[in-house]
């Protein structure tokens, strides 16, 4: 799965952490999502999704090996 | 939200000031059989060589040693880290699969090569050792995941 959650943060210009505390998990789970690490759970993938203000689809896509 | 079976975070805290005491304690029994103390106590033996349901005097030694052992790195395994969330919760479970099988791994070969006397030593080390090898690569795995580069 891929996602463009760097690129959302950086429009918001909002740090890891930031978004981390807003999210309540860690700083290095966010580091890790943006890496494509690790893939989040629904709940927090549409947690994302709520604070963005964005469709789902718009910041997770799957990946060519999905 | 999800159900957890997992302690409060000061319990790991008390899982690792306690667990070095007793893992002396044992390390001590095992090599020279060595106790630090005696405690002579009332126990209810629900199974001895010749008796059933039998309240008899025994030096409760090993028995504090084994508890304390086995409940102080539940303790570090077992409680909330204090910023958990998902990514810690898949860490936990990675560590406890790794552990598990490294462990059985470990008896099979030990069951396979190890004979005489020496195996009763095996059947004692192996009570503690998918807990002791979970303590270790979970640790590892979340020092690990701390120290992940802050690239923002």
């Amino acid at each position: 799965m891929t996602n463009n959650l760097r690129v959302e943060r950086a429009i918001k210009n909002i740090t890891q952490q930031q978004l981390a505390d807003e999210l309540k998990v860690s700083r290095q789970t966010i580091n890790a999502i943006e890496l494509g690490k690790y893939v989040p759970s629904t709940l927090l993938a549409l947690k994302i999704a709520r604070y963005f203000q964005k469709p789902l689809e718009e910041i997770f896509s799957l990946g060519p090996e999905d | 939200m999800k159900q957890t079976y997992l302690f409060p975070p000061v319990f790991k805290r008390i899982g690792w000031i306690i667990f070095p005491l007793f893992l002396i304690m044992g390390v001590a029994f095992l090599f020279s059989e060595y106790s630090f103390f005696e405690l002579e106590c009332k126990v209810l033996a629900i199974i001895n060589d010749d008796s059933y349901f039998e309240v008899m005097q025994d030096d409760i030694y090993e028995e504090i040693m084994i508890v304390g052992l086995i409940v102080s790195m539940i303790f570090i395994v077992f409680s909330k880290e204090k910023d958990e969330d998902e990514y810690i919760a898949q860490i936990r479970m990675y560590s406890l699969v790794w552990s598990i099988l490294i462990g059985s791994a470990l008896l099979l070969l030990a069951t396979v090569f190890v004979y005489g006397l020496y195996y009763m030593t095996v059947a004692f080390l192996n009570m503690f050792l998918i807990l002791f090898l979970f303590v270790i690569k979970f640790n590892i795995e979340l020092y690990k995941f701390r120290r992940t580069g802050r690239d923002q």
